[in-house]
């Protein structure tokens, strides 16, 4: 065993280190807020609640997802977008088929199967597999065009659980990302007191509506990586957020470029962390440089590593991965300009009427009645199962009641307050940018595939989770900014809805699937 | 300020939810399913025509012990409805003797026959017997996101479509009367490692514990 001058061995050294660290954790744990501790609970639980109440690939896109990371733990390699020797791994298939769970996606009165005879075949097919029949699922794969980072991560829960049967596999896959939401709701926490300083009651009314909010535990307790890109941007405002307050550092913009980097190896929507990732280092280099910082030219350094740091993966996953003929193009759907008609004033049009009637001078809108209700409603609040488990209309309409309540009061509160805003502005520059930039790539895709397929807007409520921190910090502003009592009340009352719905979701599932 | 005023109107809100909201929905009493033959269509339904004397035979199809009746469309053509006969086989000699199905309809809709459940859980297969003169067809499918494990068979040879077949417990139940088959249900093809009786746990937990942590963190939250 090698040791160094004084005698001591490097692995030991690792140990102690990493006992050190766990210790420190473990201490900040215990030293962690009470009301933090209990969301921080719920959420696992009801993380756990989800990726139980669920049958296997009955989270949207689950099937490709799923067969998209199994493929790529097996054979190191992505599966095609276009071409290949099957959507599924033989195993998958056989899976799907034995529970009937293909034929049970979107239709209500379908059941997956569940009695000791359907196991006993599954059962009896498992002990025919072999590793080839877990490594035959090469494409097509309509996730095929989504860069590799999530499916990586979900690699390491398969690859660990390679023991157990798919459905096993598929379990700890859904734990796996369950995870990240309930990091998620610790996250909110810490934004909320990034934004309103150590004000107990607002972080514990933004964490609490991160933790309750139904689509996000469902969403970030099954197989997508819609979940692991509410992380990802929840963490990056933080980090954001944490450069404005309490200055430039190098760890910190390392994390930034990282979080951007991570943002864009996920999903084509990834790509619109790059403005609030330019914003924030352009207003963190105004702040530092007006505030006479010496270090600044240092801290323009460390920036330019930043977005290095974010370019370079995802330039060296564009030129190593082969863009296949018909997938689109960089990213597939999410960003493909490809052989459309790109024209700004009817893409303003479209977007235009999502939100508000159509003006006399415009066009009528490409596609489907669908707009604002459908997605920031029906679709964040809540659509389960593949979008058939919902809940009772008379829900969404007081829902879309609170929202324009919240929004007119968020209007208000801001006006009220108009001061406090200016001086935290560069706070409200950043955060505005970042649901800006989510919402215009949202709108800009959407725009460009009902160019070329006019009935699929391709716009959905689990596309917002991103934006949950702001979601959650618009809320916990208001909500403090009333008189005390009223405070209380109205952030108690916004808590026990978000229990009720969350519930009710969960319920609402299980007697669709299993009653 | 009193301390109690948060956590008190969070816990009024969720209790006067439940008595509005939950409370109806779990007493509302359904169908229960005992399982699914085959799916009906998504959106395009294709006709499966039976001539007359023919027999339907829906193989790989779970018959569970709950099974009273088995449940399918049949969309009559020009005649009214010709009588129909189902039965149910499986291995383990269960078999539940042909019953009459009256026929005289004349418009599609939902047909219905009781069956024997088996002792034990059997994948088998229900079959429907044309015993009229006329032919009939049954609502079918050939979509792709429908088809699952079974197989249709019209007088021993296969068929694409898959003809949509539900079989149904008998009487009506509670989604309340129904919460220890959904968690027997639930249990199934989620892993190794879980089971009904970690369920339950997790039951407890979801409807008690999680609105007892949230007003509890309510109330720690107006603390210093």
């Amino acid at each position: 065993m090698s040791t160094d001058a004084r005698g001591r061995s490097p692995s030991r050294d690792l140990r102690k280190r990493i006992r050190v660290r766990v210790a420190r954790s473990a201490r900040a744990a215990a030293g962690a807020p009470r009301p933090l501790v209990l969301l921080l609970v719920v959420a696992a639980i009801l993380s756990l609640a989800w990726s139980l109440s669920v049958p296997g690939f009955q989270a949207p896109d689950e099937e490709p997802h799923f067969a998209y990371a199994q493929y790529l733990a097996e054979t190191g390699s992505p599966p095609h977008l276009n071409v290949g020797t099957g959507s599924l791994s033989t195993e998958a298939k056989t899976a799907v088929q034995t529970a009937q769970l293909h034929s049970l996606v979107g239709i209500p009165g379908a059941r997956p199967a569940w009695t000791s005879a359907d196991l006993r075949l599954w059962k009896d097919q498992e002990a025919r597999i072999g590793s080839g029949q877990r490594s035959d699922g090469s494409g097509p794969n309509r996730a095929g065009a989504n860069p590799p980072l999530y499916y990586l991560y979900e690699a390491i829960p398969y690859r660990a659980s390679l023991w157990g049967d798919l459905y096993t596999r598929l379990l700890a896959m859904r734990l796996w990302t369950g995870v990240l939401m309930v990091l998620t709701v610790a996250m909110v926490w810490a934004i909320a007191g990034e934004v309103f300083g150590p004000d107990r009651w607002r972080q514990t009314v933004a964490a609490g509506v991160t933790a309750l909010q139904p689509m996000l535990g469902y969403i970030g307790s099954t197989v997508s990586p819609d979940g692991f890109l509410a992380f990802i941007w929840t963490a990056f405002v933080l980090v954001a957020l944490r450069i404005l307050r309490r200055g430039p550092s190098l760890r910190r913009f390392l994390a930034l470029g990282v979080l951007a980097a991570a943002s864009m190896l996920t999903h084509g929507r990834g790509l619109a962390i790059v403005p609030p990732l330019i914003v924030v280092l352009l207003v963190a280099a105004w702040r530092y440089r007006a505030a006479g910082q010496p270090d600044w030219r240092r801290h323009l350094g460390w920036a330019t590593a930043a977005i290095a740091l974010a370019a370079g993966p995802v330039l060296a996953w564009r030129l190593l991965h082969h863009i296949e003929p018909g997938g689109g193009g960089l990213y597939g759907s999410q960003a493909s300009f490809a052989g459309t008609h790109f024209s700004v004033k009817q893409l303003v049009g479209v977007t235009w009427q999502f939100y508000f009637h159509k003006l006399p001078f415009m066009q009528a809108r490409i596609g489907p009645d669908y707009g604002y209700r459908q997605v920031f409603i029906e679709t964040f609040f809540g659509t389960f199962g593949s979008l058939e488990v919902r809940y009772p209309a008379w829900v969404y309409d007081r829902l879309q009641l609170g929202a324009a309540v919240g929004l007119v009061a968020l209007v208000a509160t801001t006006a009220w307050h108009a001061p406090a805003f200016r001086r935290n502005i560069d706070v409200v520059v950043v955060l505005s940018t970042v649901g800006l930039s989510m919402l215009a790539l949202l709108h800009i895709a959407s725009y460009l595939n009902l160019l070329q397929a006019p009935g699929d807007p391709v716009f959905t409520g689990r596309y917002l989770l991103p934006l949950i921190s702001l979601f959650a910090l618009a809320i916990a502003w208001v909500v403090g900014a009333l008189p005390r009592r009223a405070s209380l009340v109205t952030g108690a009352a916004v808590l026990g809805v978000g229990v009720l719905m969350s519930l009710a979701a969960l319920g609402l599932s299980a007697a669709r699937f299993y009653a | 300020m009193r301390r109690w005023m948060a956590p008190v109107t969070t816990a009024a809100i969720i209790l006067i939810g439940a008595l509005v909201w939950f409370a109806p929905f779990v007493s509302r009493s359904r169908e229960p399913i005992s399982s699914t033959g085959a799916s009906p269509p998504f959106s395009n339904v294709t006709p499966v025509r039976l001539p007359a004397s023919s027999v339907l035979c829906m193989t790989d199809v779970t018959i569970d012990t709950d099974a009273r009746i088995a449940q399918f469309t049949v969309i009559p053509g020009a005649s009214p409805a010709p009588p129909l006969r189902v039965s149910a086989n499986g291995p383990d000699g269960y078999h539940s003797p042909e019953v009459d199905v009256p026929g005289g309809q004349r418009n599609a809709g939902p047909q219905t026959a009781s069956i024997r459940p088996p002792t034990h859980p059997v994948i088998g297969e229900i079959c429907v017997r044309n015993a009229g003169r006329v032919a009939i067809s049954l609502v079918g499918t050939t979509e792709d996101r429908t088809s699952g494990r079974e197989q249709a068979v019209i007088d021993g040879a296969h068929i694409k479509p898959d003809v949509q077949l539900t079989l149904l417990a008998r009487g009506h139940r509670t989604v309340l009367q129904e919460v220890p088959a959904v968690m027997r249900h639930m249990a199934a093809f989620k892993g190794s490692f879980v089971s009904a009786g970690l369920l339950w746990i997790l039951l407890l937990l979801v409807v008690l514990g999680v609105p007892v942590l949230v007003v509890r963190a309510v109330a720690a939250s107006g603390r210093p």
